[in-house]
C-alpha cells in the first residue's frame, strides 16, 4: 500500500483534540460491542466500587491497592470518582512512576517474549529504559523508533544475540503484530502469508548491527559491511537479499543512512498497515485478556477481528492522538465494558470476545510478587542487579518470578501448577506473612476492633474488598471458637492469601 | 493460538481401569505391584538417569584400549558376548543384555546450555518457540491429571547450566517437574534422606496438622466460592492446582516419596547416596504411576561428570555410583515386572575429549560420544554406531540428538511425529520432522 500526500496531511490535521475525546471513544466502543449481541446476550451487572477499584490498580499500576486507598476509594463519594482514579493512576504525581514501571514489565516481556532465556539476558536494563521513556509520556511512535536506535536500549538486540533473523521475528511479533518468522524457513508459504524473501528483506535491516554472534564455541560474523542498500546473506548460500519494507516498498537508500532508523520511520509512520494497529490491538487486549484480533500477533494471518470497525475506529483516533497509549488507556478504563463484573450471570456471557462479562485474567508473575507484597507487608531485599543473571535466581523476587513465569500474550489460559500452589501454601514467603513477623497480620490483630472488624480489615487488604455478611459470620465464628484467637486470624489471613480471588485479575 | 487447557488423550480413558487398580492397593509390596505390571492396559513410564556435566564414553561405554587416548581405564566383558564395556561398572556389565549402546552420538554443541538443552528437549536453543523437557512432553502425552502425583518428577537436578532445558516451554506450568532436592553449585549433602526432598511439601514447622487442615479448609472455601461464579480457565486451573497440591500433602500417594520403609538391604543394593536413593524413588513413583521420573548423577561438587581435571578418579568414583543404583534399578524392576514398561535412559549433554588433557582431564566433545537405553520398547543387548581407533570421530551410523530421543518416545509408544500446540501458534513436533527412531533398538 502506498501511502499518499493526502492521507498524509488528512491524518496530522484531524479534529482538534477535546478533553472529552476520552469520554467519547468510550462511548463509541460500548456502542459498538453491544450492536453485536442482536439482543442475544445478556450482559452481566456493572462491577461494584471495589471489583472496579482493583482490577483498575493492577492494570494500571501493576499491584492491588493498598489498604488505604481501598477505603479512600470506597468512602469517595464523587459520582465521578472511577475515572478521577483512573486519571490519578496514569498521571497523578503519587502513581507516575508506577504506572510507568507497570506498563515497563509489560512491554519488556512483550518485546522479549521470543528471546532465548538461555543467554540469561534479563531485560532489567530495557526495563529501565522503558520505563523512562513511559514516564516522558512521548508518543508510543516515538518510543518505538528510539527503541530501535537508541544505544541505552540495545538490551533488546543482545537479547536476540544480534541475530538479524531473531530480531525481524521479534520486531515483527511486537511492533507489528505480525508473525514473520515462520516465513524464515518456508519457500512455499506453508508457514503463512509471508514468503522466504519477505522474510529476508526484512531481517537485512539488521544486518548492519554489529553486535558479536557467539554461537556454541564460535563466533560468527555474517554482518553486511558494505555501505549500500542493506543485505543480508542467505544462510548456506552464496546469494544477498536486499533490504525491502514488508508491504514491499523499496527504501529511499542513500550512502550513510542508517537502516534501522529508515525502518523505525516506516514503521511508525501514520498509514502503516500494521503499526497502530497492533498497539491498539495489544493495549486492548492487556484490559480485556483478549485482542479484537486474537492472537495479538495474528494480524498478518488469516485471523479476522471480532470487531473490525471498532479497531479501526480506536486505530484511528490512536494516531490522532499522537499515539499516546494513555489516552487509549483512558478510554478503555472508562467504558461499561471494562467496568463489568467478573461474576458470570448468564451462559451468553463464556466468550470473551463478546465482551459481555470481564474475564478472568491470570496475573503476570511480577503482578502477582508486588500484590503479595502489598498484601502482607513484606519488605524483600533489595535485588540482584546484575546484567546478566546465569543459573537459578536467588532473590526472593527473581525466584518467585521464575517460579511464576507467564507469557504476555496468553493471560486467559495460563495455568497454575501443584509447585506454585504448594509454594504459596507453605514456602517462605505465605509462612513469614502468615506468621509472627508478618506486618500486615500484626497490625491487624494488634489493632483495635472487634474480630469481625478484623476479618473485614483482613478482606479489604488481601482481596480489596469487604466480606459478605456471610463470610464475616463465618470467619468471625471461626475466630471466635479457637483457643488461639490470633492464630484463628492467621489462618483466616493465609486462607485468603491462597484463594483463587486473589491470585487472578478478575 | 491459545493452549488447550483441558488435555484429553483418548490412552487416558483406556487406561483409568489400571491406575484405580493400583490406587486402591494401598500398598507397593512385590506381590500386589505384579498384579497392576500383569494389567495389559499399564501404562509405560521412563527413567532418565541424567549424567550432568557430560560423560566420558572413553571411560564408560566406548573404551579405545591400547590407544593413548584410552586412559588407565580396562575393558571388561560383558553378558552380551563381543560387548565390552569399563571395569568399573561390573554390574552393568552383567546386565548388559537390558542395556543397548549407541556409541555414535554426534552433535555441534559443545557448550553445556546449549548442549543440555538439546539433549533434553530435542532441538536447538536458538529461534522463538520454547521447547518443552523430554519430561514435561511425556507428561503430557501419557500422564494422568487426576493422579495426586505429577506427571513428571525430577530428582537432584542440576539445573544451572539450562534451567529452560528442565522445564515446560510452551506447554506451561502444568507439566512443570515436581523437583525433589535441587542440587546446585557446591553439591548438595550427601545425605540422601535429607537431599530427597519435595521443596514446600510439609506444612510449615509450627503448624500442627489440626490447625492445617483447618485452614486449608478455609482456603479450599474460598476457592469453590470463586469458581462457582467465575468458571474461567485460569480460576479453574487455580482450583485445581490446588486442589492436586493439597492432595499430595495429605495422600498416601506422597508416601512414595518417602524412602523410609523400604527394606534396608535393597537401600544399601542402591548405594546410600543422593543417586542411589534416587533410582529408588523412581522406582517407588514409576509404580505408582508416574510416567516420568529423571535422576541426576551430578555428583559431590554439582557438576558432576564436567571432568577437566582429575578425570580418571572423578569417573571412577561417579561409575561406583552409577554402577550400583542403575543395576539396582533395572533388577528392581525386573522384580516387580515393571522393566518391560519402563524404558531406562541414561545420557548427558555430551561426550568428551578422547585426547587427554594436561591435567589429567577430558574436554567437552560433541562429536563422538555415547548414551544408553533399555527396558521397556528397547530391545537389549545391542549396539548401534562405532567410533574410529583414536574416539575422534564417529565411523559408523551417526545418532543426532533428535533421532536417540525419537527413539526413546517410540519405545513407550508416543509417535514422535506427535504435534504439540507452541507459543507460536504454530504446532511443534515432538521430535522435528523427518527424525527416524533407531529401529534396531526398538523391540
Amino acid at each position: 500500500m502506498r501511502l499518499t500526500l493526502l492521507t498524509l496531511v488528512s491524518l496530522a490535521v484531524a479534529a482538534p483534540l477535546s478533553a472529552d475525546d476520552a469520554a467519547d471513544l468510550s462511548a463509541r466502543i460500548d456502542e459498538r460491542l453491544a450492536a453485536k449481541w442482536q439482543g442475544k446476550v445478556e450482559p452481566a451487572p456493572a462491577a461494584d466500587d471495589a471489583e472496579f477499584f482493583r482490577r483498575l490498580s493492577l492494570d494500571l499500576t501493576g499491584r492491588i491497592p493498598s489498604l488505604t486507598m481501598v477505603k479512600d476509594f470506597l468512602e469517595d463519594d464523587r459520582p465521578d470518582k472511577r475515572r478521577r482514579w483512573a486519571d490519578e493512576f496514569l498521571d497523578g504525581s503519587d502513581h507516575a512512576d508506577r504506572h510507568a514501571a507497570h506498563l515497563a514489565t509489560r512491554w519488556r516481556a512483550v518485546l522479549l517474549a521470543q528471546a532465548n532465556p538461555q543467554l540469561g539476558v534479563g531485560g532489567a536494563r530495557l526495563e529501565n529504559w522503558l520505563a523512562k521513556q513511559f514516564k516522558a509520556s512521548a508518543g508510543y511512535d516515538k518510543l518505538v523508533r528510539d527503541l530501535l536506535t537508541d544505544p541505552a536500549a540495545a538490551e533488546f538486540y543482545t537479547a536476540y544475540e544480534g541475530k538479524p533473523e531473531n530480531i525481524a521475528g521479534a520486531t515483527a511479533r511486537a511492533l507489528l503484530g505480525v508473525r514473520l518468522e515462520c516465513a524464515q524457513c518456508h519457500a512455499d508459504r506453508s508457514g503463512g502469508a509471508w514468503t522466504r524473501e519477505q522474510f529476508w528483506e526484512y531481517a537485512a535491516f539488521f544486518s548492519r548491527l554489529g553486535v558479536p554472534r557467539i554461537d556454541g564455541n564460535r563466533v560468527q560474523a555474517t554482518d553486511d559491511t558494505s555501505d549500500g542498500l542493506p543485505r543480508i546473506k542467505l544462510p548456506e548460500k552464496d546469494t544477498y537479499i536486499s533490504a525491502k519494507y514488508l508491504d514491499g516498498s523499496a527504501l529511499d537508500w542513500k550512502a550513510g543512512s542508517d537502516p534501522k532508523v529508515m525502518l523505525g520511520e516506516w514503521i511508525t509512520k501514520p498509514g502503516n498497515r500494521w503499526f497502530a494497529r497492533a498497539a491498539v490491538n495489544r493495549v486492548w487486549q492487556q484490559f480485556f485478556g483478549v485482542g479484537l484480533i486474537d492472537p495479538v500477533d495474528g494480524l498478518g494471518s488469516d485471523a479476522e477481528a471480532s470487531h473490525p470497525e471498532l479497531l479501526d475506529e480506536l486505530t484511528k483516533a490512536f494516531v490522532a492522538h499522537k499515539h499516546d497509549l494513555k489516552f487509549l488507556m483512558r478510554a478503555i478504563v472508562g467504558t461499561k465494558a471494562y467496568q463489568r463484573s467478573s461474576r458470570q450471570t448468564h451462559p451468553s456471557q463464556a466468550d470473551p470476545r463478546v465482551y459481555a462479562r470481564m474475564p478472568v485474567r491470570a496475573m503476570a508473575a511480577e503482578q502477582l510478587f508486588d500484590s503479595v507484597v502489598q498484601a502482607t507487608g513484606y519488605t524483600p531485599p533489595a535485588e540482584n542487579t546484575a546484567e546478566y543473571l546465569i543459573g537459578p535466581a536467588t532473590s526472593p523476587r527473581a525466584t518467585f518470578l521464575a517460579k511464576f513465569q507467564t507469557h504476555p500474550d496468553q493471560p486467559l489460559d495460563t495455568a497454575t501448577s501443584i509447585q506454585q500452589a504448594l509454594f504459596l501454601m507453605n514456602g517462605k514467603l505465605a509462612t513469614t506473612a502468615a506468621g509472627p513477623g508478618g506486618q500486615t497480620l500484626a497490625a491487624v490483630s494488634d489493632g483495635p476492633g472487634n474480630t469481625a472488624e478484623k476479618v473485614s480489615d483482613l478482606f479489604l487488604v488481601v482481596l480489596s474488598r469487604k466480606p459478605t455478611a456471610a463470610e464475616v459470620k463465618k470467619l468471625a465464628a471461626f475466630v471466635d471458637a479457637a483457643a488461639d484467637r490470633k492464630d484463628a486470624l492467621a489462618d483466616v489471613f493465609w486462607a485468603l492469601l491462597n484463594s483463587t480471588e486473589f491470585a487472578v485479575n478478575h | 493460538m491459545p493452549l488447550p487447557l483441558p488435555h484429553t488423550d483418548r490412552r487416558r480413558f483406556l487406561r483409568v481401569g489400571g491406575v484405580s487398580v493400583t490406587a486402591a492397593l494401598a500398598g507397593w509390596f512385590a506381590p500386589l505391584a505384579r498384579v497392576a505390571a500383569a494389567d495389559p492396559k499399564r501404562k509405560r513410564a521412563c527413567i532418565l538417569l541424567w549424567m550432568s556435566g557430560g560423560p566420558s564414553q572413553t571411560d564408560t561405554f566406548d573404551l579405545k584400549p591400547g590407544h593413548e587416548n584410552g586412559g588407565p581405564f580396562k575393558e571388561v566383558a560383558t553378558a552380551v558376548p563381543g560387548v565390552r564395556i569399563s571395569e568399573h561398572l561390573p554390574k552393568i556389565a552383567e546386565r548388559m543384555k537390558h542395556v543397548s549402546l549407541v556409541r555414535s552420538m554426534t552433535s555441534k554443541e559443545g557448550d553445556h546450555g546449549l548442549a543440555t538443552f538439546l539433549a533434553r528437549t530435542g532441538y536447538t536453543s536458538r529461534g522463538p518457540i520454547r521447547y518443552p523437557a523430554i519430561g514435561s512432553v511425556v507428561a503430557h502425552q501419557l500422564g494422568d491429571d487426576a493422579a495426586s502425583l505429577p506427571n513428571y518428577v525430577s530428582v537432584a537436578p542440576f539445573r544451572s547450566f539450562s534451567p529452560a532445558a528442565h522445564g515446560p516451554g510452551f506447554l506451561g506450568p502444568r507439566f512443570a517437574p515436581l523437583v525433589v532436592g535441587e542440587a546446585t553449585f557446591g553439591g548438595q549433602t550427601p545425605d540422601a534422606d535429607k537431599a530427597l526432598r519435595v521443596e514446600d511439601l510439609a506444612a510449615p514447622a509450627g503448624i500442627p496438622s489440626a490447625r492445617a487442615a483447618a485452614r486449608m479448609e478455609l482456603a479450599a472455601d474460598l476457592r469453590r466460592d470463586f469458581t462457582a461464579t467465575h468458571p474461567d480457565a485460569v480460576a479453574k486451573s487455580h482450583h485445581t492446582a490446588y486442589d492436586r497440591a493439597t492432595k499430595l500433602m495429605q495422600s498416601a500417594e506422597a508416601e512414595a516419596l518417602k524412602l523410609a520403609d523400604e527394606p534396608a538391604k535393597l537401600r544399601d543394593a542402591y548405594g546410600r547416596n543422593v543417586f542411589g536413593q534416587g533410582c529408588l524413588l523412581a522406582r517407588r513413583l514409576v509404580e505408582k504411576g508416574v510416567p516420568f521420573v529423571e535422576v541426576s548423577l551430578s555428583g559431590p561438587n554439582g557438576v558432576g561428570w564436567d571432568t577437566h581435571t582429575d578425570n580418571f578418579e572423578r569417573v571412577k568414583q561417579l561409575s561406583q555410583s552409577l554402577d550400583a543404583g542403575w543395576s539396582a534399578l533395572i533388577d528392581d524392576l525386573k522384580d516387580r515386572g515393571l522393566l518391560d514398561t519402563t524404558t531406562v535412559v541414561w545420557m548427558g549433554e555430551f561426550g568428551r575429549t578422547p585426547k587427554i588433557n594436561g591435567s589429567s582431564g577430558r574436554d567437552h566433545y560433541p562429536t563422538a560420544w555415547s548414551a544408553a537405553v533399555g527396558g521397556g520398547g528397547i530391545k537389549g543387548g545391542q549396539v548401534v554406531g562405532a567410533t574410529s581407533k583414536d574416539g575422534t570421530m564417529v565411523e559408523k551410523d551417526p545418532v543426532g540428538v533428535p533421532a536417540f530421543l525419537a527413539t526413546v518416545y517410540k519405545a513407550m509408544g508416543i509417535d514422535p511425529a506427535t504435534h504439540l500446540p507452541s507459543n507460536t501458534g504454530r504446532p511443534i513436533p515432538v521430535v522435528d520432522t523427518g527424525t527416524q527412531p533407531l529401529d534396531a533398538l526398538l523391540s
